[in-house]
């Protein structure tokens, strides 16, 4: 039977996969506030509770906004610095803090009622622009709630097998609860920017297309949905035809991934017998069972920002319980945590940070830990102390001159010095390396190689700062290229360098996780990829296909050609030659 | 205390942005602000609903007030501030 109403809906392949299912349109509701009053004792962690809400929902206001900017301008973006500011309030954020305290509210009741106080105001102005702002207080009212609420995908609990979910648009957070839910696939309105969806959505294996416009609005719950995020295709309401052809696809996919797990326990060896050591890129915690399961030898970055994302800097013994849990689980291999990788106008709220107009080229990583040496200080402290459970290697990022690598290691010095007058214990021989993301640090590989540990090539970053991209504006997001050969040569020195002096170059960034870039990866000379957990078995495959000699001379000869693009078609070309590749990276590579 | 009166010369007058612009200058400040205007309201200078809630038209009159270390030169910002067409197309 032929649909009649069948579309075809454009987005981003954030994810690769096909998923068939029904939908199950997910809209935000508000949760119902309770008007118990709260027991004397408990009147302070409410209090805590309230305050990280606000924050939280600050934060998302923030990220909303920021992609407003990138894709309609910053004259929409302004709305949300609005309200911003009026969830900033001090009025606001003192009165709900009082009825708190003296009344006992809940948190909930207590922002409820003083914004009501608000909203009424609000209704009584006569001018029709200023009453227009009443939206606003109800929208901050509604995402603080929704906060307060646990900012859970409630809806979510009754969701049946085979559900393909669409919504205007998702957390990161959100993400990592529907991957252990019965849903097949993901389509968001909105994304593009918010590529850390992406990755976790990728890293969890769920088939995901963003930035489908209109589809919220374009597909119906219970409609019969192809998620296919090889192409960035969603399929709604498709015909019998259309259906047999990707339950075909789905059919090799999923054959292809019982191959995949059987094929788990295999050593990720070239055909000329070279190890090569697969760990994995760890974002929040939860990843890291997904990581063990596919086999990964340690975490090769774990990123530590999530614990800053609250109201207040995180206590050492906050942060020691947080890295203590995953350096435990994944001994006896060792896992490499990156410190504080963020900008200053994210700690804004913490810190004394004036507005960039540059935050990319401003203050932040290496730059701020070491201008504000107890905040970094407190971080080397926790990740010292959570070494004895295991094995910890100190990550650095941001790094661009050999100064900031002495200053570090000397505060780590000092670091030691106290705990051990403390006498606490701690990893006395805790590896320090330099995230090489900073093109300076390529070219100075020579005089890093005797003061580090390891470098960790974060090609992401590398590939934005050498090609003066920055990947999350739509109109320049194409030029961004991390095959482009001036980023190749940097990480060849960076390799090169690395085998001189016999220390470990890994690589971190997303290119690690693309079977694409294996074979170019490992001719260059790198033994270590860090990679998305989703995507190991993947690229082991093609590790096992390998043969180092031949790698040596395609990587070569990548090195000489002029564009990135060239680069790709060699290498496709390279693969089919040797290697069996599977059509679902195809298509995923081509489309990208 | 230091006060002064001023007159709004925006043509939208303290809408959303400005307000936000005057809270951000208001906080600079230890000094307590305050903003009034005569029979609507008087406000926290520091609360961006507060500034809304003024609802201050092209032509309002705008009292500022303010108490503290540098409550003199905190005036002084703010009377400059809110007669400026708050760097806006008029």
């Amino acid at each position: 039977m032929q649909s009649t109403d069948y579309k075809r809906l454009r987005g981003i392949p954030a994810s690769p996969g096909i998923a068939i299912g029904r939908a199950f349109i997910y809209r935000k509701e508000t949760p119902r506030i309770s008007t118990r009053r709260i027991p004397a004792g408990r009147v302070e962690a409410e209090v805590e509770r309230f305050l990280n809400s606000l924050h939280q929902a600050g934060e998302e206001i923030r990220r909303i906004q920021h992609l407003v900017e990138v894709e309609q301008g910053s004259d929409m973006a302004q709305i949300f610095e609005a309200q911003r500011a009026m969830l900033e309030d001090v009025e606001v954020k003192d009165q709900t803090l009082k009825l708190i305290r003296e009344r006992h509210f809940s948190a909930e009741q207590a922002f409820s009622v003083t914004l009501g106080q608000m909203k009424r105001v609000f209704e009584d102005i006569e001018n029709e622009y200023l009453r227009a702002r009443l939206s606003d207080v109800v929208d901050i009212e509604h995402q603080v709630l929704v906060r307060m609420a646990g900012g859970e995908l409630k809806a979510l609990h009754a969701l049946r097998a085979n559900t393909v979910v669409v919504l205007h648009d998702l957390l990161p957070s959100e993400v990592v609860q529907l991957g252990r839910r019965p849903v097949k696939g993901i389509v968001t309105d909105a994304g593009g920017a918010t590529s850390h969806t992406s990755i976790i959505a990728r890293s969890m294996g769920l088939p995901t297309i963003v930035g489908a416009v209109n589809g919220s609005r374009e597909i119906k719950s219970g409609d019969l949905v192809i998620v296919d995020g090889n192409e960035g295709v969603v399929h709604v309401r498709p015909g019998q035809e259309v259906l047999r052809f990707y339950r075909t696809q789905r059919r090799r996919q999923l054959r292809r991934e019982r191959d995949l797990s059987t094929r788990r326990e295999l050593p990720a060896v070239t055909l000329d017998h070279q190890d090569i050591e697969l760990m994995a890129n760890v974002d929040v915690p939860n990843e890291l069972q997904l990581a063990i399961d596919n086999g990964a030898r340690g975490v090769g970055m774990y990123r530590t920002e999530f614990l800053y994302m609250g109201y207040r800097l995180p206590s050492e013994t906050e942060q020691l319980d947080c890295y203590a849990h995953i350096v435990e689980a994944a001994a006896p291999h060792p896992v490499v945590i990156r410190t504080i990788d963020l900008g200053g106008d994210k700690l804004a709220h913490v810190l004394n940070t004036a507005p960039e107009s540059n935050p990319f080229l401003g203050w932040r990583g290496i730059r701020i830990c070491l201008d504000t040496p107890d905040l970094f200080k407190t971080q080397l402290r926790a990740l010292l102390r959570a070494g004895t459970r295991g094995e910890v290697q100190i990550l650095l990022p941001m790094v661009s001159s050999i100064n900031e690598l002495r200053r570090a290691r000397a505060i780590l010095e000092e670091a030691k010095y106290e705990l051990r007058a403390e006498t606490n214990s701690f990893q006395e021989k805790c590896k320090v390396g330099v995230m090489v993301e900073v093109p300076s640090v390529a070219l100075m590989a020579e005089q890093f190689a005797p003061e580090t540990d390891f470098f960790s090539l974060g090609t992401n970053d590398l590939t934005q700062y050498t090609l003066a991209v920055d990947r999350g504006t739509a109109r320049v997001a194409n030029l961004y290229d991390p095959y482009h050969p001036a980023v190749l040569k940097l990480m060849k020195i960076v390799a090169d360098t690395g085998k001189r002096h016999h220390i470990p170059v890994s690589i971190c960034g997303e290119m690690a996780g693309d079977p694409l870039a294996t074979i170019l990866l490992l001719g260059m000379g790198i033994e270590s990829l860090s990679i998305s957990p989703g995507m190991i078995p993947e690229v082991k495959e093609v590790v096992r296909a390998v043969n180092l000699v031949e790698a040596r001379k395609i990587a070569d000869h990548c090195l000489d050609l002029g564009t990135g693009s060239k680069v790709r078609e060699f290498l496709k070309d390279a693969m089919q030659a040797q290697i069996d590749i599977p059509p679902s990276w195809q298509s995923w590579k081509e489309s990208r | 205390m230091f006060a002064k009166k001023v007159t709004i010369n925006n043509p939208l007058g303290l809408h959303a942005r400005p307000a936000a612009l005057v809270v951000q200058q208001a906080s600079r400040f230890k000094a307590e602000t305050f903003l009034s205007r005569e029979g609507v309201a008087r406000v926290n200078g520091k609360s961006v609903m507060g500034v809304m809630t003024l609802a201050a038209e092209q032509g309002s009159e705008i009292t500022i007030e303010a108490e503290g270390r540098d409550a003199e030169e905190a005036v002084e910002v703010l009377a400059k501030l809110l007669q400026s067409n708050f760097e806006e197309q008029a």
